[in-house]
């Protein structure tokens, strides 16, 4: 059965996982040991160690490509393309905030913010239409602008790093394992030469 | 040993790879200038230094191997800057090289870029006799050491603020020549005569070097006589270089006794500095080595060939970025 690994890290904290078929057989954030590790090559040992699976198992790579932390998601996408390119696998490129909103989405719109450099905000809204989600909107913008657009909407479930007055705290920055593995599997599969590339911060 | 090692170098704004055989013969070579990117902020901005390098890595990778025919099954090992360098632009390097060291089953060593400095000599058949005194002049570092042999160094001295290389592009800057500063400054003092006394920074004082007090003194200069011409400024600042750096070279030939006295790094191409060096060597009877320009420069062959050394002494292969390494650390 083919491997599909899994690389996160846009939220700070790398994880990595392996899923065989559609189900997710090693998540590094449930090991204690690699608690904290940024060693992408200790966390895919260990993960094929435990799993017993063989590097040529690996069929696809999916990474997330931010927004977020901008040295850690970089990181990670250079070792997704460079292990896609040692072993001629596709890298599929999922957006964090479509990662955040899937994980989230129920019944109602999932708006997410995500810190950049002040004063900007990373901010997206996820519509899960008909069980169907997608990114409705995305915007590098400062902190202001995006909570000026949150009043406009009437309810909505908050994701992210940022706290909104007034609303719940965010459900969570991170997106699990088992919802990457199925946006990673229901996304058209790429050529083998494609790569990650992160989604960048305009600077100033 | 046979093979070749696959170098990467990306500490600072350069995205550098190579190959080398255990000669130092460069089967092909890549390197992929970031000075358009840069070039508007006046110096390295680092978070797009790091994005560029994501960019041009693999394909960098890619087109070297094509060029020499080699397949992963030629490398012996990879080798890649570890430090010192930009974190940002380090991580790159090191994570890539890291997973292709995996997906290829070939060995990766985290390799000491000022290693990388020091080994240049040795590319495209150069030789070093050891031992040696060495002197790294440029943009990014300026240091003299004693080298013993090819692996034990000792250093004596480093700068507390500018690199020499620094503060040519700054005074560069001043006096409008535009950039790469240090070709530009070195033209404009060859029409020019060193009338201005200058200050000579730590001349007389051991083995370090300071630089930032020579440029605001010719700051100061340009401000209080606008009537000194651009040549003469520069002929000036160049003087004050040249008797700084050959005062240390001079006590360290005097005192470590060394076969021969190694020049490399960027301001290496200074015709003057070339000039004066060959000086110093004569005077102690040592052989004056000067890599060529184009190993001068940061440059992923010159990893390398120090890669070699990791790989025959049995290093443990370490990949954590180093971005303030010593030179006396591998
Ligand atoms: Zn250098």
């Amino acid at each position: 059965m083919t491997v599909t690994l899994l690389i996160q890290a846009s939220n700070g904290v790398p994880s990595l996982g392996l899923g065989r078929g559609d189900a997710i057989v090693f998540d590094s954030a449930e090991v204690e040991a690699l608690s904290g590790s940024r060693d992408y090559r200790l966390m895919l040992e260990t993960g094929l160690g435990t799993t017993g699976a063989d590097l040529s198992d690996i069929t696809r790579i999916a990474c997330d490509i931010g927004p977020g932390g901008l040295g850690v998601t970089r990181t990670a996408a250079a070792f997704a393309n460079a292990l896609g390119f040692a072993r001629r696998i596709p890298v599929l490129a999922l957006p964090a905030f479509e990662l955040l909103g899937a994980e989230v989405a129920r019944d109602k719109p999932v708006a997410i913010l995500r810190r950049a450099a002040r004063p900007h905000v990373h901010f997206g809204v996820y519509a899960n239409e008909s069980g169907r989600g997608k990114l409705a909107l995305y915007e590098h913008c400062t902190e202001q602008s995006a909570l000026d657009q949150l009043s406009d909407l009437e309810d909505y479930d908050l994701a992210g790093n940022i706290e909104v007055a007034g609303h719940a705290t965010p459900v969570t920055n991170k997106a699990t394992m088992t919802c990457m593995l199925r946006l990673a599997l229901t996304a058209p599969l790429p050529g083998l030469d494609a790569r990650a590339w992160p989604i960048v911060e305009v600077l100033e | 040993m046979s093979g070749l090692i696959l170098g990467i170098e990306t500490s600072c704004d350069d995205t550098s790879v190579a190959l080398v055989d255990r000669s130092g013969h460069v089967a092909a070579i890549k390197t992929v200038s970031q000075f358009e990117i840069h070039e508007a902020f006046g110096g390295v901005y680092p978070e797009l230094a790091s994005r560029a390098h994501l960019e041009a890595i693999l394909p960098t990778v890619e087109s070297v191997m094509a060029e020499a025919s080699v397949t992963p099954k030629d490398l012996t090992a990879i080798g890649v800057t570890r430090g010192p360098g930009l974190i940002g632009s380090l991580l790159v390097g090191l994570a890539s090289a890291e997973a292709l060291s995996m997906g290829w089953g070939v060995p990766a060593y985290g390799v000491n870029h000022l290693r990388g400095h020091i080994r240049s000599v040795e590319l495209e058949s150069g030789r070093t006799e050891f031992p040696a005194v060495i002197m790294l002049v440029s943009g990014g570092h300026t240091l003299i050491a004693e080298l013993k042999d090819a692996w034990s160094y000792r250093l004596l001295g480093t700068t507390r603020d500018d690199s020499v290389g620094e503060s040519y592009d700054k005074v560069a800057r001043m006096l409008d020549l535009g950039m790469p500063g240090g070709p530009a400054i070195d033209r404009a003092a060859k029409l020019g005569t060193p009338v201005l006394r200058l200050p000579r920074p730590m001349k007389n004082e051991g083995y370090e070097f300071s630089f930032s007090g020579l440029k605001s003194s010719v700051a100061r200069h340009i401000e209080q006589h606008p009537e000194v011409s651009i040549e003469d400024m520069s002929a000036s600042f160049v003087a004050a270089c040249v008797d700084v750096l050959t005062a240390k070279a001079d006590r360290a030939l005097a005192e470590c006794k060394p076969r021969s006295l190694v020049i490399v790094g960027g301001v290496a191409a200074s015709p003057q500095i070339r000039e004066a060096m060959g000086k110093v060597a004569e005077k102690h009877a040592v052989e004056l080595c000067l890599p060529p320009m184009k190993w001068a420069t940061d440059n992923a062959a010159m990893i390398a060939m120090a890669t070699w050394d990791y790989v025959e002494r049995g290093l443990q292969p370490d990949l954590m970025p180093k971005p303030n390494l010593s030179l006396e650390t591998p």
